[in-house]
C-alpha cells in the first residue's frame, strides 16, 4: 500500500493495476448488493439478450476506483469525498481491465485532490469513466 | 475584468453542479443555512470547483471564516482581477 502525504502529490501523478473479473466476484458483488439481475449472473440469459456472455455489475468495476485511491493514489492518507462514474461499455465475466488515475487538479488549502480514472478492457477501450474528489489526512 | 455579476452566475452554475439541482438560484446573501446539504465537504467540493473555473488557489486562513456566496464572490474578484 502507497502512503503518500499531500506534498508528495503532483498535478499528472497517476498510478494503474490490472484486475480479472471473474464469476466468484460477481456472484459475490450480487450476493453483497442483492442485484441478482440474471445479465449479471446467467451467462445463457445474457446471451439470449443479445451479449456474449454475463456482464460484470457497472458497481462492481467501479468500487475497484477505491482501490486505486484507498491503496494506490493516495494510499494510506486517503479520504473518498466524491466520485462521478459514467458507465460506457460493458464489462464481461473473465476480463481483465486496467485501472488507471491521474491527479488532475491539487487544492493545498483543503489538502484535497481530483483524480481522472478509467477503467478499459483488454482492446483498450474505455467501459468506465470517473471523477474522483479526494482528502489527503 | 470580470464582474460580480460575471463570478455570481458562474458560481450558480458551480452550486448547481455541486448540489445536483438544476433550479438551485444562489444571491451574495445565501448561505450554509439556507442550503440543507452545504456541509463541511461540500464546502471544499465548491470551492474546489471555483478554484479550477477560476484558476485560482485559496489559501486555507483565506476561506475559513466566509460568511455566505458575497463574501465569496469578493474573494473570488480579488483573486481573478489581481
Amino acid at each position: 500500500m502507497n502512503c503518500f502525504g499531500f506534498d508528495d502529490l503532483f498535478i499528472g501523478m497517476s498510478a494503474q493495476f490490472k484486475r480479472k473479473i471473474d464469476g466468484e466476484m460477481i456472484n459475490g458483488f450480487a450476493q453483497i448488493s442483492g442485484d441478482s439481475n440474471p445479465l449479471h449472473i446467467d451467462s445463457d440469459y445474457a446471451r439470449r439478450s443479445g451479449f456474449k456472455d454475463q456482464i460484470a455489475h457497472g458497481m462492481l468495476c467501479s468500487s475497484l476506483f477505491s482501490e486505486l485511491v484507498g491503496v494506490h493514489l493516495p494510499g494510506e492518507n486517503c479520504l473518498l469525498t466524491d466520485i462521478s462514474v459514467v458507465f460506457s461499455k460493458p464489462v464481461f465475466i473473465d476480463d481483465e481491465v486496467m485501472v488507471d488515475g491521474s491527479i488532475v487538479q491539487l487544492s493545498p488549502a483543503f489538502k484535497s485532490a481530483k483524480i481522472d480514472a478509467t477503467i478499459t478492457n483488454k482492446n483498450s477501450e474505455v467501459c468506465i469513466r470517473a471523477k474522483i474528489g479526494v482528502v489527503v489526512r | 475584468m470580470k464582474s460580480s455579476e460575471d463570478v455570481l452566475n458562474s458560481c450558480n452554475e458551480i452550486f448547481r453542479t455541486v448540489f445536483s439541482d438544476t433550479t438551485l438560484s444562489i444571491n451574495v446573501a445565501t448561505s450554509a443555512s439556507d442550503i440543507a446539504d452545504w456541509d463541511s465537504l461540500a464546502q471544499i467540493r465548491l470551492l474546489m470547483a471555483m478554484e479550477q473555473t477560476f484558476e485560482i488557489q485559496f489559501a486555507l486562513d483565506e476561506v475559513e471564516d466566509l460568511q455566505n456566496v458575497g463574501e465569496i464572490v469578493e474573494l473570488i474578484l480579488v483573486k481573478v482581477n489581481q
